[in-house]
């Protein structure tokens, strides 16, 4: 191997390595924020609720009662390990953590996704069989025709609306003639006639 | 120290055998439905498809008795992510089942589940093609000139892109939980911003958003719903209606739907990074799409504890619409509890019908 390519791979793994330390802090630092210790903080809800049952019991409650303070007391713990990841997402450091996670992931998965469709499609044409990507590209064609056929559809629908408002348009002054609306003439008609009579006469 | 009351003792042997037996039946309960689990029957108010486009369709729901109103009323949801049969999860918890027995002729469509020879889609067609053709389809049904657009979640901006560029046909407007300033629209922001989120090497490598990813993402916001949601199971596992309900809810929330790869690139890199819509630089079928172009009555509604939409970011449509009549509400709960469960029944629900009824006269 040559100098500059083990230097190139040196480089790379030391970017990894880097990223990833990165990354685990970003993400240790959102499950366990400083100054948090995970087994005490469980520790602590424990024994609180353990208290909190006692405290019920011997202030005359019944077990039913002290079950629902446990629960209360829970749901209050929960929701307050909630808050305190979501504070710790909320930053700037996790967001930039988790865009490198993901990064890597892409860097490892998009060459092996290239690669395995790569031989997929050369097994499919091998065995004379349409590839995965020959049958998406068909669908989307398809996809298409409809497409360009609801927009046909459309400008039929656009079309016939104009029609039906032109023949709104034409009928109102046969309407507004009278006798000859009522003999069911078209003005337009008979004027063409006329006109063609004229046409004739001269 | 004093001497324990004998019967005492006795009392509180017994209360503990009470909650034995209560643990114990839970118990049973919770392993029948991990080994059987039911099939939760969702989606069951009548329905009918009135128009398909591609993988989407438009349903009208109710009969043609139940239909007072002569508004028809046209739901908008979010394209991707989840399937909506939240809006219809089982019935005596439904919206569109209420809003049915409130008198409306109610059409909600239904985006589908694209698949990869669907990645080419965009915001764009979304909003300039299949909309407006869905959304005259239901006018055309419906008989009526003018409807009301509801949105929910993403379908609220999508809606009120809509209601920008075709003001025409829009009477009411109604933005549910849907975001419209993303300087303010939380985590998603943040995680989002484009120093951190390269969209374009994740549309390129995998096409889509694959419905994985997505499933991550929503996680995260939330890291302990699960825990939360397993108590509150395990302490209401004898109730046969929780029970019910958390089926149905457990059903939909663990059905992930991808995005089209062009239509999640352009909805993060104009929506979330470049906040476009906001500022009124955003332009969809080659025109410029301006809020401010919205007049109609407006109601936006948010939720307190939105993760997804914050309050805030729904509210930005009051100020950037021009209507004179709109109303604001921010109701307690989360982005789901806004459209699903009993407290959307007592809280949202009402409040969206009423204003609807009022303005659809």
């Amino acid at each position: 191997m040559s100098e500059g390519a083990r230097r190139h791979d040196h480089d790379f793994f030391s970017m990894w390595q880097r990223t990833m330390e990165q990354g685990f802090q970003g993400w240790s630092r959102a499950a366990a924020p400083p100054g948090l210790d995970v087994l005490q903080f469980w520790m602590q809800l424990f024994l609180r609720g353990l208290e909190t049952w006692v405290q019920t019991l011997q202030q005359g409650g019944t077990v039913q009662d002290a079950m629902v303070q446990w629960k209360k007391f829970t749901d209050e713990s929960v929701e307050h390990w909630s808050k305190v990841l979501g504070g710790a997402m909320d930053t700037e450091e996790f967001a930039a953590a988790s865009g490198r996670l993901l990064d890597q992931i892409l860097h490892v998965v998009g060459p092996l996704r290239t690669g395995l469709q790569a031989g997929s499609e050369e097994f499919c044409r091998t065995v004379n069989l349409p590839s995965r990507k020959q049958v998406t590209g068909l669908a989307a064609q398809i996809v298409a025709i409809d497409a360009r056929l609801e927009a046909m559809e459309d400008r039929l629908g656009e079309l016939a609306a104009s029609l039906k408002s032109l023949e709104v348009l034409i009928r109102r002054p046969a309407a507004e003639q009278g006798p000859d609306a009522e003999r069911g003439g078209r003005p337009e008609a008979s004027r063409a006639g006329k006109a063609g009579r004229r046409r004739r006469d001269a | 120290m004093s001497e324990p009351n004998t019967s005492t003792v006795i009392d509180l042997a017994q209360q503990m055998q009470d909650e034995g037996l209560r643990s114990l039946q839970r118990f049973s309960k919770g392993l029948e439905l991990l080994w059987w689990p039911p099939e939760p029957q969702v989606g069951k108010t009548l329905r009918q498809p009135i128009h398909r486009s591609n993988k989407s369709v438009l349903y009208r729901y109710g009969g043609a008795g139940d239909r007072r109103h002569g508004v028809p009323v046209v739901m908008v949801p979010n394209l991707g992510i989840s399937r909506p049969y939240i809006f219809d999860l089982y019935p005596g918890s439904s919206f569109i089942e209420h809003m049915v027995g409130r008198g409306f002729d109610f059409y909600l469509l239904d985006w589908g589940v694209f698949g990869e020879e669907d990645n080419g889609l965009t915001v764009d067609e979304c909003v300039t093609r299949i909309l407006p053709r869905m959304y005259r389809k239901a006018l055309e049904t419906s008989g009526a000139e003018a409807g009301s657009l509801l949105g929910y979640c993403m379908g609220g901006p999508l809606s009120a892109c809509y209601a920008a560029l075709f003001p025409d046909g829009v009477r009411n407007l109604v933005n549910m939980a849907g975001p419209i300033d993303y300087a303010r629209a939380g985590l998603f922001t943040r995680w989002l911003d484009a120093r951190h989120f390269d969209v374009d090497k994740l549309v390129n490598t995998f096409g889509s958003m694959p419905a994985d990813l997505v499933r991550i993402g929503f996680k995260m916001l939330r890291p302990t719903m699960d825990v939360t949601t397993f108590t509150n199971l395990w302490w209401n596992l004898t109730d046969e209606r929780y029970v019910e309900g958390y089926l149905a809810l457990g059903k939909w929330a663990n059905e992930y739907v991808p995005f089209p790869g062009e239509f999640f690139r352009q909805w993060v890199k104009e929506f979330y990074q470049a906040n476009k819509l906001i500022r009124g630089e955003l332009e969809l079928g080659g025109e410029r799409v301006r809020l401010s172009a919205i007049a109609c009555p407006l109601l936006v509604v948010g939720a307190k504890q939105d993760y997804i939409c914050p309050p805030e970011c729904a509210r930005a449509l009051m100020d950037a619409a021009s209507s004179t009549d709109k109303e604001y509400h921010e109701l307690p709960g989360g982005h789901i509890s806004l459209i699903a469960g009993r407290a959307a029944a007592r809280n949202a629900w009402p409040k969206v019908s009423t204003w609807l009824a009022e303005h659809s006269r």
